[in-house]
């Protein structure tokens, strides 16, 4: 007991020191593990979907950078043709000020929104490690468990819906090299839209 | 009034909006979501062949913001598409320098309340004279405060094409040439620019290099492209005469390809030459990491926890090996006291943790101020030090001599060389508080290690309430008693019993005697501690001397023996230690550890095995205890071996300046600091572990770790 309460302060003390610090996952590294709940509560861990190429995509539905790519069906096109292709989707809500579950719940729905599980990081440990900042921020993670692509989702960096058309989309891109077992031609971009709400 | 008045207010009114409908170039304001926005300009009518400036203008809402051309780690830029009638050229924005807008833990670019815009339009010179021109302009932008909204409004005006040279508008000239002179000028020929790339930070140099105008006081740098610097991690400043360099952090993700070149905009708080547009090829220089000098803010939550913990390290300071001598005294003390007057004691609980927190204070005080001097210290800086560890020593031998009852000083000396003794037993209290500090602090026990880091990090307040706290943590036991002094009636009645128990108390001192001989020992070698048994001995005989010698010039015998100890304390101190490459530091087999460096630490990370870094120093008790009762477990021994990991040991027994910078990346300020790198870990997440360490402890954090693949 005495242990586990050393233990305890002694991680709080370390983490209230570093959480200062914002990590950043190299490209090429393996993608840092985490445990976040689901909106039904359900545990997600990354170490355990290792085999599974996974795409972590940083979420806020009152952006308007969010709004652009869900408003035109973009982001669950996306979402459901790779899901369909065995990619688990994770959208990740980092921050404390989010809606309640329920009311998130609802907004998938009525986006009609194909990710696997929508997680919910709200001490922004997640975010810290992987450096997310902006909504959206994407990650693609390769079935070893290597970071392959960390950036923006699209090279048109306007909350403008039109844009799309004729954009190139990264993200589609990485996951189709990766699902080849080719290597991702542009690994790295400058992620666009609103900041994370820490 | 009558309709003469009438009449010559209407046509001063007529006349009036003629006129400013006749020089209105601007557009209409458009109210959008916190920002009103227009396009204005600084002429009156346009001349063909001469270029006049037009401004989109946006008066924000307060705490609302927009973005400049980069606009930093979120955000987008604001774009303007022109429709121009034939003859008419728009340039490209040109940006005013902005601001840093902090949105922990990110950083934006960008403007605040009012900003104009500026592009430069060039009539064609075979423009028609007499027209008048419709121009019109498609902005878009995004305005933020929390949350964000994108905008676009389209704006257009007419203007007049004149053959004679323009006037001035009356409204907007004035404002745009306020604006024009917020625009980033090109680089004096008296500067020069330059940047280096040290692959973990970026070092951005503004030198001197002709003379006729001197170097601005200070300086910021707003980078045009990205992932050249981590944006919200303020850069160190270096000011000199000649050179200003600014050190940023880069950012550990960035793409693999990246152009060397970078522009970007220097402002220098100079009136006559706000801002700088400077550009270069930027240089690669040897890998230097990023050295955090700047004080994060500390939230009042944070600040709290960290006193908390303060508090809870000063209780445990009382346990610690180093300090509990003195505490044994403390009680002492109270023990003859506890059949006295209550209020007495009570005063006597407040001497002490006065004296105890003004220590403290003034510990405090000396880091900070020796912290702003840019020296490297850490915490326990004053063991380092021969001449002081020997001036422990020494006096703790007297103490002990005392306590052993073989000389009395009337009441018992706690003052150092304090000439206060019977009269007032106050100051002896506070004094004996100042005496508890002094020993306790190189001690780190597990909470004070973050808070001390933390409060180091975080500037003078904090530093203040977190040394406050770690006083008041170590005296509340004895505020305590001295409080409720029912509490007392615990502690034994006093008795024959007391001698016995005070001359055992002076064990427990000598041996924080011979702890000190031995750090003392590792500093100045066999001779420095030679020197300073020699200078017990003549104490001895000077203790000797006051009761058994002769009765004539026993006074001036006694300051002789005094003199002579203090000789050869001091000339044992000067000695220095002989200090080879092998030299085993604290003994026992540490054999197969390897001396730390950066460099070889970054080398045997590469190898991909797991490393293992122990900072450590002799005079730290906790780190010799953990040595003996962790790591010469045979099973983490083992482990050890099985996984393969490389072991490297950090000494700070001496002053090190090296090692007090690696302890300061990690937020650290005292030893021990236990770090492990698992591998293919980013540098970032370097585990630490806890500072009392058992084998269970060690060996959880090994299980963790891939067995060592076998060579193929």
């Amino acid at each position: 007991m005495k242990k586990m309460v050393k233990k305890t302060v002694f991680v709080l003390a370390i983490g209230l020191g570093i959480s200062s610090f914002a990590f950043a996952v190299e490209n090429g590294t393996s993608a840092p593990d985490f445990n976040l709940k689901d909106l039904s509560g359900k545990e997600w861990k990354l170490s355990e979907l290792k085999g599974k190429t996974v795409v972590l995509e940083w979420n806020n539905y009152e952006c308007p950078f969010v709004k652009k790519h869900y408003g035109a069906h973009n982001m669950q096109a996306l979402q459901q043709k790779y899901t369909k292709k065995g990619v688990t989707w994770l959208t990740i809500n980092s921050g404390k000020k989010t809606d309640s579950a329920e009311e998130l719940l609802k907004q998938n729905k009525e986006q009609k929104a194909f990710m696997t599980a929508y997680l919910l990081d709200s001490d922004g440990k997640v975010g810290h490690m992987y450096d997310a900042k902006t909504t959206p921020h994407m990650y693609v993670i390769d079935a070893k468990g290597s970071l392959v692509y960390q950036g923006a989702i699209d090279d048109k960096a306007t909350p403008d819906a039109a844009d799309i058309k004729g954009s190139t989309n990264y993200v589609a891109a990485a996951l189709d090299s990766t699902l080849k077992g080719k290597p991702v031609k542009v690994a790295f971009t400058k992620a666009y839209g609103c900041s994370v709400k820490y | 009034m009558n309709n003469w008045n009438r009449l010559k207010s209407f046509t001063l009114l007529a006349s009036f909006l003629a006129s400013s409908f006749i020089q209105a170039a601007e557009s209409k304001p458009i109210r959008g979501h916190h920002t009103e926005s227009m396009v204005v300009t600084d002429v009156s009518w346009v001349q063909p062949g001469k270029p006049f400036w037009v401004a989109l203008r946006f008066e924000m809402d307060p705490h609302w913001h927009t973005y400049w051309l980069n606009p930093g780690d979120s955000g987008s830029v604001t774009t303007i598409k022109w429709h121009l009638p034939k003859g008419f050229e728009a340039g490209p924005i040109q940006w005013p320098y902005p601001v840093r807008m902090p949105v922990p833990p990110l950083l934006n670019y960008g403007y605040e309340g009012e900003v104009y815009l500026l592009t430069q339009i060039t009539p064609s010179a075979s423009l028609p004279v007499g027209t008048t021109q419709t121009l019109s302009a498609q902005a878009d932008w995004l305005i933020c405060k929390e949350t964000c909204i994108p905008e676009r409004a389209t704006h257009s005006f007419q203007i007049a094409v004149k053959s004679e040279a323009p006037a001035s508008d009356p409204t907007w000239a004035a404002p745009i040439k306020l604006t024009l002179g917020r625009l980033p000028k090109s680089l004096p020929k008296e500067y020069e620019f330059r940047v280096v790339d040290h692959s973990e930070s970026l070092e951005v140099i503004l030198s001197q290099k002709g003379p006729g105008r001197a170097l601005p006081k200070g300086l910021q740098f707003f980078p045009k492209q990205d992932s050249w610097i981590e944006n919200a991690v303020d850069p160190a400043v270096k000011v000199s005469s000649q050179q200003i360099t600014l050190t940023f952090k880069r950012p550990a993700a960035r793409p693999a390809q990246m152009s060397s070149k970078l522009d970007g905009v220097l402002v220098t708080g100079l009136a006559d030459l706000p801002a700088v547009e400077v550009g270069t090829q930027v240089v690669v220089g040897p890998k230097k990491a990023f050295v955090n000098t700047a004080v994060p803010k500390a939230s009042a939550s944070e600040m709290l926890k960290m006193i908390f913990f303060a508090l809870i390290g000063g209780l445990i300071l009382n346990l610690m090996p180093c300090v509990f001598p003195i505490i044994s005294i403390k009680i002492l003390g109270f023990v003859s006291q506890a059949g006295g007057d209550k209020k007495k004691i009570r005063h006597h609980g407040l001497a002490f943790s006065a004296g105890v927190l003004i220590s403290f204070w003034v510990l405090a005080a000396s880091l900070v101020v020796v912290r702003e001097a840019g020296m490297q210290l850490g915490w326990g800086f004053q063991l380092q030090s021969p001449l002081f560890l020997a001036f422990l020593a020494t006096l703790f031998f007297i103490l002990g001599m005392n306590l052993l009852g073989t000389f009395e000083i009337g009441t018992r000396l706690m003052g150092v060389g304090s000439g206060l003794k019977a009269q007032s037993e106050l100051s002896q209290s506070f004094l004996t508080g100042v005496l508890a500090t002094l020993v306790a602090t190189p001690c780190t026990a597990p909470f004070m290690g973050a808070a001390l880091g933390f409060a180091l990090l975080h500037g003078a307040l904090a530093s203040f309430l977190i040394f406050s706290g770690l006083a008041i943590g170590m005296c509340v036991p004895y505020l305590l008693l001295s409080f409720y002094p029912s509490l007392i009636s615990f502690l034994p009645r006093p008795g024959m019993w007391m001698e016995t128990f005070k001359q055992l108390l002076s064990f427990p001192l000598f041996l924080t005697v011979i702890w000190l001989l031995w750090v003392f020992g590792l500093q100045t070698g066999m001779d420095g501690v030679i020197y300073l048994l020699c200078a017990f001995l003549v104490i001895c005989f000077a203790v000797w001397l006051s009761r058994k010698g002769p009765k004539n010039f026993r006074t001036a015998l006694i300051w002789l023996s005094i003199l002579l100890a203090v000789a050869l304390v001091y000339q044992g101190s000067n000695q220095q230690a002989v200090l080879s490459e092998a030299r085993p530091t604290s003994g026992n087999d540490r054999a197969n550890w390897k001396k730390f460096s950066r460099a070889a630490v970054d080398e045997a990370r590469k190898t991909g095995a797991p490393v293992f870094i122990d900072f450590t120093a002799a005079w730290c008790v906790t780190c010799q205890v953990n040595k003996r009762v962790a790591f010469s477990s045979s099973e983490v021994k083992a482990q050890f071996e099985k996984k393969g990991v490389i072991l490297f040991e950090a000494d700070w027994t001496a002053r090190d300046a090296v090692i007090a910078e690696e302890l300061a990346k990690l937020n650290r300020s005292g030893v021990p600091v236990y770090v492990l790198y698992t591998p293919g870990a980013a540098d970032s997440a370097a585990q630490l572990l806890p500072e009392i360490l058992t084998p269970d402890i060690l060996l959880s954090y090994l299980k963790t770790l891939p067995d060592r693949e076998k060579a193929s």
